[in-house]
């Protein structure tokens, strides 16, 4: 197990891909042990012949079309038009956008970029300042993976062999956690810095900008209700999810062109093999420490600290936020799932609770340097420095970490809405 | 010179592989939607499709990893990379490309050798040989060499995985 992590630590820290890493160092142990290496090429091969991963690049895909048709724009005009006559309510625009945003989109890149696109020049206009406008847009690009639909989530599900419908529906009460945790955030900044309002409350604009952004809203719902129902896999809905967003787009909106479905297919198809390619790498990989006994070594390790779940749940955050703030987000998941899933089941700590702290910590990691990917992407698009940017979003930070104690220690957060639904 | 063919043969597979990507996603997005419609409406499930899409989804995922290679897209590790000076991170990149190659010419051999052994054995459904499949993952290995090899060779070792602006890479992500 030693070799196999020194190995993949060696050729990722000389820039190697992760994907690469992960076929390379559990290649270099099977020669070592004198097994076939035929058999890293057939358990990548297997590890990807599956089904329920298909909903990767549709719910890509449906993403895609939507952020393609200017649906953005409209979620936040609608957003607006409810908060923004209260103070810091172009700021509160931001937050309360993309909690709509996520229920479209399931990756926190695509958002963080389209909040900075949209919101940072209008708050610019209304007196915040630009790096302000950057860390808001980043943080709220948080909420992406954790409110459905979300392509970590489809990864997580397939690890750890729980139920997607459970684990999209236990995102979205700890979605509106972190969102509130981010408003009240803004809220304590607006009082201090006096930021300004932007208009009155005015029904009509409301009612306009509702029925501009309705079909947009709906996605989730039909996610939601398709899950319920139970009668399609979740693979299923989200080709249904991405055939509602190109007839949108196409023929409501009128804003997606024919010409450009190609060029998303295309990219949304590359973007997804990028992933999943991780995933079929991991394959090998876990398959190495499986042997090796490593999750077994965790429990040991992790329970002679201590046998109570709250300890082992802090020492996870902990070590989560640290790791998330070097290491790939899609990466440490894969990596780390195989491995903490019999200590999980050991101290009867919920796989779907779990899910969601998991994915709250690495969200919190995307906004944490040096690997913080939500800075990056808002700091190009903004065009202001990684410390303007870091000055402005420590408050998000904060308040995002007090959003994930209280998603940590009080389960029934994320399970007892799967729980009432009946899943 | 060497490099003008290479460049040329790049460039068309490069746009092959577009295409085949483009075509592959609308493959299995309309595939997938057909199956509810034919399972719910028609009520004659179309058996076959689940195994067909999950083999034109493994070549998408194959040939995706090679074009992956080309837009420099693949995931990796940054923070030693951004904090080191120019002069190392060339150093570390002919380490990393060394890496990326014998990996992947050794997918590439045993994922043939793969194809081989399973060549006699159908698929479940459908009844082809499962060397249909299995065939993606040398393929891939093989595209993606020649995608690094000119990169390599036109843009050189420190620019071959990697985008000369790292951070700049994100926004490319974004986009």
């Amino acid at each position: 197990m030693l070799v196999l992590a020194l190995v993949f630590a060696l050729l990722v820290a000389v820039g190697t891909p992760v994907a690469i890493a992960m076929i390379a160092s559990s290649g270099f142990v099977i020669w070592q042990e004198g097994i076939p290496l035929s058999l890293v090429a057939q358990r990548i091969f297997a590890g990807l012949q599956s089904f329920p991963l298909l909903a990767v690049p549709l719910f890509t895909l449906a993403g895609s079309l939507m952020n393609e048709s200017g649906i953005s724009e409209r979620l936040f005009a609608f957003t607006r038009a409810i908060v923004g006559h209260i103070r810091g309510g172009l700021a509160q625009t931001a937050i309360i956008g993309n909690v709509f945003l996520s229920g479209i989109s399931g990756s926190s890149i695509a958002d963080t970029a389209a909040t900075t696109r949209v919101l940072v020049p209008q708050l610019e206009r209304s007196g915040y300042s630009r790096a302000f406008g950057a860390a808001l847009s980043a943080s709220a690009g948080t909420l992406g993976p954790i409110i459905p639909p979300s392509i970590l989530m489809v990864l997580y599900a397939w690890q750890a062999n729980v139920s997607l419908g459970a684990l999209f529906i236990a995102g979205l009460i700890p979605g509106v956690v972190m969102a509130g945790a981010m408003a009240t955030v803004i809220m304590i900044l607006a009082r201090i810095r006096n930021y300004p309002t932007s208009g009155a409350f005015r029904a009509s604009v409301l009612w306009a900008t509702f029925k501009r952004a309705i079909w947009a809203l709906l996605m989730p719902v039909i996610i939601i209700v398709g899950f319920r129902l139970g009668a399609v896999t979740a693979t299923e809905i989200a080709g249904i999810a991405a055939l509602y967003s190109a007839l949108i787009g196409i023929f409501v909106y009128r804003t997606l062109k024919w010409s450009s479905l190609p060029h998303i297919l295309t990219t949304t198809a590359r973007e997804t093999a990028v992933i999943l390619m991780i995933a079929g790498a991991a394959s090998p990989f876990s398959w190495i420490l499986g042997i090796e006994q490593a999750p077994q070594l965790v429990v040991q390790t992790l329970t002679a600290v201590s046998s109570e779940a709250w300890v082992i749940l802090l020492i996870l955050n902990v070590a989560l936020l640290i790791v998330g703030m070097f290491v790939e987000t899609i990466a440490v998941m894969i990596i780390l799932v195989p491995i903490l899933l019999p200590l999980l089941t050991t101290l009867q700590i919920d796989l779907v609770h779990f899910g969601i702290v998991l994915l709250v910590n690495l969200v919190i990691g995307q906004l944490t340097p040096p690997v913080g990917v939500l800075l990056f992407v808002s700091i190009t698009i903004a065009k202001v420095t990684m410390g303007q940017i870091l000055r402005e979003v420590w408050p998000f930070f904060l308040g995002l970490i007090m959003a994930l104690a209280l998603i940590t220690y009080l389960p029934g957060l994320s399970i007892w809405l799967p729980h009432v639904l009946g899943f | 010179m060497p490099a003008s063919w290479l460049v040329r043969l790049d460039d068309g597979l490069g746009y092959a592989e577009d295409l085949f990507l483009g075509v592959a996603h609308a493959i299995i997005a309309g595939l997938v939607i057909a199956a509810v419609f034919f399972r719910y409406v028609v009520s004659d499930p179309l058996v076959w499709s689940e195994e067909f899409i999950v083999i034109v989804f493994t070549w998408m995922l194959f040939i995706g990893l090679s074009s992956g290679f080309r837009a420099r897209m693949h995931l990796r590790i940054d923070a030693l990379l951004v904090v080191l000076p120019g002069r190392w991170r060339g150093f570390l990149g002919v380490l990393a490309v060394i890496a990326t190659l014998v990996t992947l010419l050794c997918l590439a051999w045993f994922g043939t050798q793969l194809c081989m052994t399973m060549y006699r054995s159908p698929t479940p459904m459908m009844r082809i040989s499962s060397a249909w499949a299995i065939a993606a993952v040398p393929a891939g290995a093989v595209l993606s060499c020649i995608h690094i090899l000119r990169h390599a060779i036109c843009d050189g070792l420190n620019r071959t995985l990697w985008p000369d602006d790292l951070i700049g890479a994100a926004e490319e992500e974004a986009v």
